[in-house]
């Protein structure tokens, strides 16, 4: 295969198996797959090493051991310095040499691959006339193939990778769910989202608050906390017919616990009064009226439990506005509060 | 037997046959079809004879050239002699080779008759002593009896010197980078690299290479495609219906290119085809 054909081939395949398009990376991938050239004086590469391409040729067939796994596993040790300047160097490195010499077992003549065990050539496939001849006109169709595939790998990486495209397409609350874990530390998300309520069909964007499990997740719906599963969840009050997650705006999420030992709550509301937080946790009210309305048709964020001598609450993704009833109360407890800031 | 080169490249090999020979015991060398053992076998023949021992070189042919050839060479009879029948021929040669100290050296035996082969097969329990030469398919009779040497291919370095010495006979130069890329399409055959020389001096670029040392690596690929199959369980391990579903995707598609790939048309595995 001649060079474009290699340096296309590896940067696309360096592209979808690191899931990269930065351009230092990819060149990276490119330049290593000429390498396994320096083995002969008229490649690119070759010209450019001269006296180390002549000293190699005078003693190696061409395609001998510098196309060999025994050189990729030189190599993937000499390499090592390279990945403390970061992992994705040394494997760009690493897959470019690879892809470099891979490439011509398509060729004519194949690569002693199993250097220096056996200079017998690896060749796919077997039939020598379905094999390409190097410089042939057919290159150019590869030529085009290869540029293909980085252009999608390129597109396929610019929206978030192969895996975040595939189950958009698929439209289930495990993509929303995954795209929730892997960007919800540094953006808000949000799901398009249908399905059915017990009372009919709804569909919109809302925002997701917060994962309950692999496949549901909490949206808000007009200051209330909605749950959303697939069609097999019964408990929850959306069942969802399509759902795709969604990267919105940047934002700042920090995390820290507060703990209340016969504190107001009022002052607690006061200390966060006009940022957007979720509290999670569990507190010890006294044991007075609190009235706190439940509903099957939303999620309750705040769940009481009468004692002997105190009620409990539960609160799950609580917002400010879902602990104002509690504000006349003093409460002991833990509570985990994650604040977001734009 | 008519070879222009004066370097023996396979000095291990001859050093084993002639020090068989000597201990009296014969040798089989096979090899595939232009690896060198028309050359080996002159190479041992001229240390043999320089040892004094009587080597009676016959070529494949019948059985009454093969006899009357060692009827010659054995001083039986000359050319002007009138020869007898075959089976008293027979009588006579075989009286002679019992008491004397001969070796017989066969190159391209599997081209003998299996009349040949039958009585060299006799010849061969009564303690006649044999150099053969022959293709590796044949796994009979005598074949089968004699202690048989396989020739690997020559070593890179051998070839290219190969490649140098005819490049020289012919007059022509090559560069490093020539005599690298015309040892891509040899193998390690010391016949095909003489034919390349003049392939390339007669500006000939042929499609197919020819040597048979190849490594098929489309189940390699095939089992690479394969493992990706493990995504669709790790996916249902973890409880992933994305990743189990992208999986089985994978699968189908290595499936697919198995059964594309296997339905390509083979190419031969035979020098030449």
């Amino acid at each position: 295969m001649t060079a474009k054909n290699h340096f296309l081939f590896s940067i696309a395949a360096a592209s979808l198996t690191l899931g990269t398009i930065d351009p230092f990376v990819l060149l990276l991938a490119g330049a290593m797959s000429l390498l396994p050239d320096i083995d002969s004086s008229k490649s690119v590469v070759g010209k450019i090493f001269f006296p180390l391409s002549r000293l190699i040729e005078r003693h190696f067939p061409h395609r001998t051991f510098t196309h060999s796994f025994f050189m990729t596993a030189i190599l993937a040790i000499g390499a090592i310095p390279l990945a403390f300047e970061g992992k994705e160097f040394y494997f760009a490195a690493l897959i470019g040499f690879f892809c470099g010499w891979f490439l011509d077992v398509f060729t004519k003549a194949g690569v002693s691959a199993f250097y220096p065990m056996s200079m017998a050539r690896l060749v796919i496939p077997a039939n020598p006339a379905l094999r390409l001849s190097t410089g042939s006109k057919n290159e150019w169709f590869f030529s085009v193939i290869f540029l293909a595939l980085f252009i999608i790998s390129f597109q396929l990486h610019s929206s978030g990778g192969v895996m975040q495209i595939f189950t958009s397409l698929l439209a289930q609350p495990t993509g929303v769910a995954e795209l929730y874990l892997a960007h919800s530390n540094k953006s808000r998300i949000y799901v398009n989202l249908s399905g059915q309520t017990s009372t009919g069909q709804i569909s919109g964007k809302y925002e997701v608050v917060s994962l309950l499990s692999n496949n549901t997740f909490l949206i808000r719906k007009e200051n209330s906390l909605l749950l959303v599963g697939d069609s097999n969840c019964l408990h929850c009050q959306i069942r969802s017919d399509s759902a795709k997650g969604e990267i919105g705006e940047a934002i700042y999420v920090s995390t820290q616990e507060v703990r209340l030992n016969d504190q107001p709550i009022s002052k607690f509301l006061e200390h966060f009064s006009g940022r957007e937080i979720q509290v999670s946790g569990e507190l010890v009210l006294p044991n007075e009226e609190i009235n706190i309305p439940n509903s099957q048709m939303k999620f309750n964020s705040i769940t009481l439990t009468t004692n002997l001598d105190s009620k409990s609450a539960r609160l799950q993704n609580a917002s400010l506005e879902d602990l104002r009833p509690l504000s006349k109360f003093t409460a002991t407890g833990s509570l985990i509060v994650k604040t977001i800031t734009q | 037997m008519n070879f222009k080169t004066n370097s023996c490249y396979r000095e291990k090999e001859k050093k084993l046959i002639v020090e068989t020979l000597l201990g009296g015991h014969s040798i089989l060398v096979v090899g595939k079809a232009g690896i060198g053992i028309s050359a080996l076998l002159k190479f041992a023949c001229e240390e043999l004879e320089s040892k004094g021992l009587k080597l009676l070189k016959i070529a494949p042919g019948s059985i009454k050239q093969i006899l009357v050839s060692l009827a010659f060479q054995l001083s039986l009879y000359s050319e002007d002699d009138k020869l007898p029948t075959s089976p008293r021929l027979q009588e006579e040669v075989v009286e002679v080779l019992k008491y004397g100290n001969f070796v017989i050296v066969i190159d391209e035996a599997n081209r003998l008759s299996i009349a040949v082969r039958s009585w060299l097969e006799e010849l061969h329990e009564n303690s006649q002593l044999f150099l053969l030469g022959a293709k590796p398919a044949l796994a009979r009779d005598i074949f089968l009896k004699l202690p048989r040497m396989e020739l690997k291919p020559l070593d890179y370095e051998f070839i290219r010197k190969i490649i140098s010495e005819t490049a020289e006979e012919l007059q022509i130069e090559l560069t490093p980078a020539d005599v690298a890329t015309l040892q891509e399409r040899c193998g390690g055959n010391p016949m095909l690299a003489r034919r390349v020389v003049r392939e390339y001096q007669i500006g000939l670029k042929p499609n197919a290479l020819d040597h048979t040392e190849w490594i098929n690596g489309t189940p390699f690929l095939i089992a690479a495609l394969i493992c990706l199959t493990a995504i669709r369980f790790i996916g249902r391990g973890i409880g992933d219906t994305n990743l189990y579903i992208f999986g089985g995707m994978l699968a189908v598609v290595g499936s697919l290119v198995r059964l594309f790939m296997f339905s390509l048309p083979k190419g031969s595995k035979k020098l030449g085809e």
